[in-house]
């Protein structure tokens, strides 16, 4: 029986899965830092996803994203508790030091994305990762579209400021426009 | 200076290798078969409950109003991406096992043997708990399904396949010789047999390298008993497709399915191996599902569907016909024709010809559309006729009057949008198109079915008598635009 019931995902719901899953990680990974974190976040955000499927009117993308948002504010208010455990990006296992100077400069922009408010990365996130709208962004987010679009435009600002102040922003620059 | 493009394009860039699992859908399958997790629950004493239900209440109400302040519901989203709703087709994993059983059986020991190594880096996922024996040969050689993820959108195939959507699922068979792991090589699974949701896009058979005589292969869907593979010569230089030769007969061979594999030596150790001209499945009576045809010994053979496959691979439309791969309206050149049908049906069989030119055609081109299930020889008078007045495509005949329904189950599969197609009972017509469907005696017995992009009109097979047609008469041909004299006229 429960076999059955398993293989009766809405296919709707399993190209959607397909189709923006990737995006919904990156975004949570924004959010968390942590890989395996957020996959559990999006897992559990697909499952809330999932259960208002045949209700959810606009866009699932946002929907799904709003769930992780309150999926890690969640996860953050229960990590109060316990003991602090180093980010994913900042517990690398001991590689030589060019190859440490090799892998962050290899995140630069998202290390100094991971250095912004929240708000401002979730905004980030749902603009840049997932493509919204800024009036997806704002439903998804529960904000004003002049204050996602504030929120945008401070987040690149600061990010700018970020990279150069790492001394970095040229490095980071080349590659961008290497892989462009 | 870097500029908002580029710190967009490179925070993209970055997070490019955060890829969620391969097995995302079916752990969420899982979850949502578990349903809600409940916790336990202990019982309290009496005199404590009372104290505890008034804290209880004060804290529900505290921390719910604290609690939906910051938790909003999820939107609902203001404007929309429909992201679900746009987009090439998505094949899901459910759709390969509900076509072949072999994937529903449950996974042992020995199906989990299979190493595979990619040449390049994989341009899809194994899916290792989905791996399942097929058969075991003399020679110890093993013949594996493999199911395979897309990881990103891409084309597989030519032609009429579009691009696949990332997080589809495909079969696959790997042949395993003794002591060795299988080898993918990229774009292999384009040239193997192979199926895409239900639908076939490699080679319905497949020539592998042996120690012995070579191993050929094919991977059929349930309702196959055996398959009856044609075989133009046996060519030591040219292994994997000769064209046959003037005055050789081929050599047909049949080979039972097991486990969704039919799986044979041809041929003799050390003499190369033989052309696959024709391949067609049999049901377990040894009535013909399907058939394939390779008339010029090329080793992709142009896959000749019915029935099995999910959906159609050439609408025909009232305004002109519409491939997987894009549209031809009526006006198109008969090379734009020939190119776009060319996945689908091959070279026509007749090229560019001139005919009459009366009722507004004066030149044709023509595609067989029947294999003969005995032979494997393409069979003529059942045809897709494309018509033309001064090089312009006017108009199309699917079928012809002398098609006999026998023939429904190897052909083509073409169908109108509405699902109507040859072999097809004038009832189902009229069901798929309501009033606005309509039979006729004239001519033996004619059709037409009114469409928001024109008419499609067609003979009813039937005894050549005007008081025969009836609703349980079939589809003989579908018809659209000019299709010379005398025009078809309910």
């Amino acid at each position: 029986m429960s076999s059955d019931r398993s293989e009766r995902l809405d296919d709707g719901f399993e190209h959607f899965v397909a189709s923006a899953s990737p995006g919904l990680l990156r975004s949570a990974y924004l959010l968390v830092g942590d890989h395996a974190v957020a996959e559990d976040l999006l897992q559990s955000a697909l499952l809330r996803t999932l259960r208002r499927w045949e209700s959810i009117t606009g866009s699932p993308a946002a929907y799904t994203f709003t769930a992780l948002v309150n999926l890690s504010r969640d996860r953050f208010r229960a990590q109060r508790r316990r003991p602090a455990r180093a980010p994913e990006h900042l517990a690398l296992a001991q590689p030589a030091t060019d190859e440490l100077d090799r892998l962050l400069e290899r995140d630069a922009i998202t290390r100094a994305a991971w250095r912004l408010p929240d708000a401002q990365r979730e905004v980030l996130a749902c603009r840049f990762l997932l493509d919204l709208t800024v009036a997806e962004t704002a439903g998804a987010l529960d904000l004003p579209e002049g204050t996602v679009k504030s929120y945008t435009a401070r987040a690149l600002a600061r990010m700018r400021e970020l990279l150069g102040g790492d001394g970095v922003a040229d490095r980071a620059s080349s590659e961008v426009r290497s892989v462009d | 200076m870097l500029t908002d493009q580029d710190l967009i394009a490179g925070l993209r860039r970055e997070l490019a290798d955060v890829q969620p699992p391969v097995d995302l859908i079916d752990r969420l399958r899982e979850q949502a078969a578990r349903g809600p997790v409940r916790g336990r629950r202990y019982r309290a004493p009496v005199g404590f409950l009372t104290i505890a239900a008034s804290v209880v209440v004060v804290i529900v109400i505290t921390v719910g109003a604290l609690v939906f302040a910051r938790h909003r519901t999820p939107a609902r989203g203001s404007g929309s991406t429909a992201s679900h709703a746009a987009g090439a087709e998505m094949i899901t994993l459910a759709q390969l096992k509900s076509s072949f059983a072999v994937l529903r059986r449950p996974q042992t020991a020995a199906d989990r043997a299979l190493r595979v190594v990619c040449a390049h880096p994989c341009q899809e996922d194994l899916v290792p708990r989905m791996t399942r024996l097929a058969r075991t040969l003399p020679d110890g050689s093993r013949v594996f399904l493999s199911v395979w993820r897309v990881r990103a959108a891409q084309r597989i195939g030519s032609g009429d396949l579009a691009t696949v959507p990332a997080g589809s699922y495909m079969l696959d068979d790997l042949v395993v010789r003794k002591g060795r792991e299988a080898i993918l090589d990229p774009g292999s699974l384009a040239q193997t047999p192979a199926v895409l949701g239900g639908k076939e896009f490699g080679t319905p058979a497949e020539a592998v390298e042996s120690s012995g005589a070579p191993l050929w292969t094919g991977v059929v869907p349930d309702g196959v008993g055996t398959v009856r593979w044609t075989f133009a010569c046996v060519h030591p230089a040219r292994p994997m497709g000769c064209p046959r030769p003037p005055g050789t007969s081929p050599t047909t061979v049949t080979v039972n399915v097991i486990d969704n594999v039919a799986a044979t030596h041809i041929g003799e150790p050390g003499n190369g191996t033989v052309g696959a001209i024709s391949a067609v499945w049999l049901d377990p009576a040894g009535r013909p599902l399907a058939s394939f045809s390779n008339a010029k010994g090329q080793t992709a053979m142009v896959f000749r569907p019915h029935g099995l496959i999910l959906r159609s691979r050439l609408l025909l439309n009232a305004d002109g016909l519409a491939p997987l791969s894009g549209q031809i309206t009526f006006g198109a050149s008969p090379a734009q024709l020939e190119r776009l049908l060319d996945p689908i049906v091959g070279q026509p069989a007749v090229g560019y010809q001139a005919t009459l030119d009366e009722c507004g055609v004066d030149h044709q081109l023509i595609w067989p559309i029947v294999l003969d299930p005995t032979t494997g020889e393409l069979k003529r008078g059942d045809e897709l006729t494309l018509l033309f007045h001064r090089r312009r495509f006017v108009g199309y005949q699917y079928g012809g009057p002398a098609f006999h329904p026998d023939r429904a189950r190897v052909h083509v599969q073409a169908t109108t949008a509405a699902g109507l197609a040859i072999g097809d009972t004038l009832a189902t017509g009229q069901r798929l198109y309501g009033h606005a469907f309509r039979i006729s005696t004239a001519q033996g017995g004619t059709w037409q079915a009114s469409t928001p992009l024109g008419r499609l009109t067609g003979y009813a097979f039937g005894k050549p008598s005007y008081s025969d047609v009836s609703s349980s008469s079939r589809i003989a041909s579908i018809d659209a635009g000019d299709v010379g004299c005398p025009a078809l006229s309910p």
